[in-house]
């Protein structure tokens, strides 16, 4: 005679199994062998809702509308390409597990499309799983590089680029103390690691640096921290939205005679511009990479203006580097002649000379085995300064020089 | 009362559904990837299962348990020479010893109070993550763990995945031999009287210190395990908002036992991270499902799926089974 | 400690002291710790700031809308979850607690489904050209605003509990349900009453505090937590003590992020927070209890 504890047992033997059958089925199925016409999978890292939407959704919008383009010229090798999302919400710990996800429904080629941190992340994934990976807008030196850089890529200037030219910029106004507010993000303490070594190494001493949490409601006690050390300049890393407005406002109130640099972060969120108290924004200096002289950043903007209405904005270079991003994609796998993500890896390391829409106009992108940044020189960056809270004119103390 | 023979069939039937996981996920990365976290929160759920479930005490700091754990291996594997497995200790005293002292602060105030300090504690703790950079890597947190070395070589990740289902399997299955032990007999009567308790002579601050401490340290398990699968951690991954899932598992999977907080742990996952059809709206749902557990259906799932079973057995076999 | 700061100190203490007001009401009303009043504060603003900036509504209709939100989920939370569960479980206190901890991630939830994740900036309720200078302090025209709600509102809800009929039940009930209902006072309907009432105040603070910097779903958590500490660190035994725990509390955060940085915010609450609840639980403004 069984006894009733194990007919329990029993019961929930068979209920777990029922559940793992219901599990089953919302795995997504085997993909079916490649045929001529169907679509080749490209996956997208992104963030919809965190710390980096504000910056990573401008991308999304105009990787699609390129996607959109090249599909309505009869796609790629004759077959259309098929996006898939992820968001990781800003999470690097949880985009691993994204990116698997999107190779296993797949995704041949991976654009990192979240924070710095979560690129970072997913390099090691990627190299195991041998998927190319492309970040558009990313600017965290370690993306391209060593280690586990095989399969990793990234598009535009890396922030030593930036810290180069701000160091420059520090020397010609005469800047020997540097006042720094960050926001606590990963991927901006991958950034200040960085940045900071080449701007001290130029010479200037950083004689405040403070932090803010993402979801701070007031700075005035960092800001007033900042202010106590008398800084000749005051620099903002933060990945913009709220938060970096939050910080224009309160240094506008608190020191409104110190000259304020950026990063590449709120000169290029045009939504965030109205947020800002009146004027706050004023000489404000920000790492922009649209130079007035690019053809190509005006036929693009027409382009965007065209597809998406009002709700461009202007062009940034966040748009302009998620339509590289795919163009780029698209002459790799050409190059490839099939979908093979290896091939394509290949394809993308013999991509040279492409003219992009951001950045000057002589400015090229170019990778190579051992070149997986794409920036060929510095003249990808524009340094612009507010004038009230819009973007005036080209910051005329300083300007990298295309070689 | 059970016979004899039947204290073999949770063991063994548990057993063989945790080896049909393993062998379900075997090969597959993302599967692999989902299980290893899925085990993360089933180590969060079973340490909340103790003093939580059991004991009444709803300590919200599991976050900072979780991160203890990992962020002692994180920094024996990138610091030290030492043998991985000294995490484990390590962050289980210090787990616990939080624990305890969180507990002491509140022991004479309601519940409420033990919330509210333990929720400041997990958010305290996930400032000084980002804030001490020098011992935690700060918001860049700690990269390139060292892999540990078990059986002579590096341990593989399907190996790491099989040795973590069968870690929660032995958790959970102590914890289910703990609750019918004298003690687990007393952590329960105390939520439901705690006077009667102290009438028989056991002080119940020291039952629920204890119980705090053993709950923490289960957590902090769990996170060694999590940094070992990552080869890294984020302060991020130990945000606090993670503690309100943690409490709903054990709710939703069902009181009555250990069992029930690792079936929550796998609907969190699977709720929140794997159905497609959910994707951002399936915290949303889950929250409501737990709402509509604590008002209509206290006992959660499993509880309701063994009630049934249960009546369904005794209507065929015509009443002769006892009904407890 | 520079002027400046004694500014944010207000602006944060009168966004506590409402909070905790909303804290205390509830409490006189049904005993009952509402956790969850973070989130419809929350709820309320995100709820406002949406509705004007992507529904384009006038910003009045915008946050009295909020407010009546935040007072219906208030009154939907005691009918549909608090009474049930205390009733089902007389005496202990923990499913409650739960259960409004549940309420507290749903609304949050909720709120990012409905509105999206994102966050929004806040919407001043008046237009000030030039904020007012004070010495070295800048003051704008929101914090004018928000202490001159803050106050309006605890004034006005003094007058309520002394003069209203609903109001001094309120205040006789307190924490002594069964002993108000045997004297028969309503006492659900006063229960009503309380979170009702104590979802019109945090639906007010919401859309009052956010337009220093702005609102997003996650927010309600903080706002619950450091609420709760200010009302305890307060007491309960003045309709005015969560005004001076607020106070507090904001002193405590703004001047350890001044002379420690920024982190010490969370250090300074927590240990602040285990000191009280070690030692003077009861709160500054203990309730005397009548012998």
């Amino acid at each position: 005679m069984k006894s009733k504890a194990f007919k329990l047992w029993k019961s929930v033997a068979l209920t777990a199994l029922a559940a793992s059958a219901v599990a089953a089925l919302t795995f997504p199925a085997v993909p079916a062998r490649a045929q001529d016409k169907s679509p080749i999978v490209i996956g997208m890292l992104e963030d919809t809702s965190g710390g980096a939407s504000f910056y990573s959704q401008l991308t999304a919008g105009s990787i699609k509308v390129a996607i959109e383009e090249i599909n309505a010229k009869g796609g790629v090798l004759g077959r259309p390409l098929k996006l898939i999302e992820e968001s990781d919400a800003n999470n690097p710990s949880q985009s691993p597990a994204l990116v698997s996800r999107m190779i296993q429904n797949g995704a041949k080629v991976i654009l990192l499309n979240s924070g710095s941190a979560s690129a970072v992340a997913s390099k090691k994934t990627l190299s195991e799983q041998k998927i190319p990976g492309l970040a558009p807008t990313n600017i965290d030196t370690r993306i391209g590089s060593a280690p586990d850089q095989e399969y990793s890529f990234m598009l535009p200037n890396p922030i030593t680029d930036i810290g180069t030219i701000y160091a420059e910029a520090f020397k010609k106004m005469g800047v020997k103390t540097l006042g720094v507010i960050s926001d606590d993000s990963p991927t901006i303490a991958g950034i200040n690691g960085l940045l900071l070594p080449k701007i001290q190494a130029a010479g200037v001493t950083i004689v405040a640096q403070e932090k803010a949490p993402l979801d701070a409601n007031d700075v005035t006690a960092q800001i007033i921290r900042i202010k106590e050390k008398k800084p000749d300049a005051v620099l903002v890393c933060s990945l913009g939205g709220q938060l970096e407005v939050l910080f224009e406002n309160t240094l506008y109130q608190q020191l409104r005679k110190t000259p304020r640099f950026s990063l590449a972060s709120i000169g290029n969120q045009p939504s965030t511009w109205k947020l800002a108290q009146p004027n706050a924004l004023d000489g404000l200096v920000y790492a922009a990479s649209i130079a007035s002289n690019n053809p190509r950043s005006a036929a693009l903007s027409k382009l965007l203006t065209a597809k998406q209405g009002a709700k461009f904005l202007g062009l940034t270079a966040y748009e302009a580097q998620g339509y590289d991003a795919v163009q780029l994609v698209k002459q790799a796998i050409e190059k490839a002649g099939q979908d093979d993500p290896t091939l394509i890896k290949t394809g993308l390391e013999h991509l040279s000379g492409y003219k992009p829409s951001f950045g000057s106009e002589k400015f090229t992108i170019s990778f190579n085995p051992g070149k997986h940044i794409g920036t060929d020189g510095l003249c990808g960056l524009v340094l612009m300064q507010f004038k009230g809270n819009k973007p005036g004119a080209p910051f005329k103390t300083y300007q990298a020089a295309c070689d | 009362m059970r016979q004899g023979g039947s204290a073999w069939v949770e063991p063994i039937v548990t057993l063989a559904l945790a080896i049909a996981a393993m062998a379900a996920v075997h090969g597959s990365p993302y599967l692999e990837a989902v299980a290893l976290l899925t085990c993360t929160y089933a180590f969060i759920a079973l340490g909340m299962y103790l003093p939580f479930i059991m004991g009444g005490a709803l300590s919200m700091a599991y976050n900072a348990y979780l991160g203890v754990g990992a962020y002692a291996l994180a920094l024996i594997a990138g610091r030290s020479d030492w043998d991985l497995a000294w995490s484990l200790p390590i962050g289980m005293l210090i787990a616990a010893a939080t624990a305890v002292l969180l507990g002491f602060a509140t022991r004479r105030l309601s519940g409420f109070y033990l919330a509210a300090v333990t929720l400041l504690f997990g958010i305290a703790f996930t400032t000084w993550l980002v804030d001490a950079e020098s011992v935690t890597g700060g918001s860049g947190g700690l990269q390139g763990l060292r892999v540990p070395v078990f059986a002579g070589r590096p341990l593989s990740n399907s190996t790491l995945v099989m040795l973590t289902i069968l870690a929660v399997w032995i958790v959970a299955l102590a914890l289910s031999r703990l609750r019918n032990s004298p003690f687990g007999v007393a952590v329960r009567a105390r939520r439901r009287a705690a006077i009667a308790v102290e009438s028989c002579g056991i002080p119940v601050s020291t039952l629920t210190l204890v119980s705090l401490g053993l709950g923490a340290a289960v957590s902090s398990v769990g996170g060694s395990l999590f940094a070992v699968a990552n080869h890294a951690i984020l302060p991020e991954s130990f945000a606090v908002d993670l503690v309100f899932l943690c409490i709903f598992m054990p709710l939703l999977g069902g009181q009555d036992r250990p069992w029930g907080a690792v079936l929550g742990a796998i609907l969190v996952v699977t709720f929140t991270f794997q159905l497609t059809f959910f994707k951002e709206t399936g915290s949303l749902f889950f929250s409501l499902a737990v709402l509509l557990v604590l008002v209509i259906a206290p006992r959660g799932v499993l509880g309701y799926v063994l009630i049934g079973l249960q009546k369904l057995w005794k209507g065929t076999r015509g009443g002769e089974t006892r009904h407890g | 400690m520079p002027s400046q700061l004694f500014v944010s100190i207000v602006e944060i203490g009168c966004f506590f002291a409402l909070i905790a007001l909303g804290y205390l009401i509830v409490l006189y009303g049904a005993g009952f710790f509402h956790f969850a009043l973070g989130p419809y504060a929350m709820f309320s603003a995100l709820g406002a700031a949406y509705w004007v900036t992507a529904s384009e509504w006038p910003l009045w209709v915008a946050v009295v809308a909020g407010v009546a939100a935040a007072v219906a989920l208030s009154v939907v939370t005691e009918l549909l979850v608090v009474r049930p569960i205390e009733k089902r479980v007389r005496g202990e206190e923990l499913p409650s607690l739960i259960a409004v901890v549940a309420t507290l991630f749903a609304v949050s939830q909720l709120a990012g489904t409905v509105f999206g994740r994102k966050p929004f900036p806040g919407q001043p309720w008046m237009d000030f050209e030039d904020p007012i200078e004070w010495g070295e302090a800048v003051i704008g025209g929101q914090t004018v605003i928000i202490v001159g709600v803050t106050l309006a509102i605890f004034i006005l809800l003094a007058a309520w509990l002394r003069w209203s009929r609903y109001g001094q039940w309120l205040r006789a009930v307190g924490e002594n349900q069964e002993a108000a209902r045997t004297l028969g006072f309503p006492v659900a309907r006063i229960r009503l009453a309380a979170f009702a009432v104590g979802g019109l105040i945090a639906g007010i603070a919401g859309p009052l505090f956010s337009p220093k910097a702005g609102v997003n779903f996650e927010s309600g958590l903080s706002y619950s937590l450091f609420g709760f500490i200010a009302l305890v660190m307060g007491g309960t035994g003045s309709i005015w003590a969560p005004l001076a725990g607020g106070l507090i509390l904001a002193a405590l955060q703004i001047a350890a992020s001044y002379l420690f940085g920024s982190p010490s915010l969370n250090y300074a609450t927590l240990i602040a927070a285990a000191l009280f609840f070690a030692f003077r639980p009861e709160g500054l403004f203990a309730r005397r209890v009548r012998h």
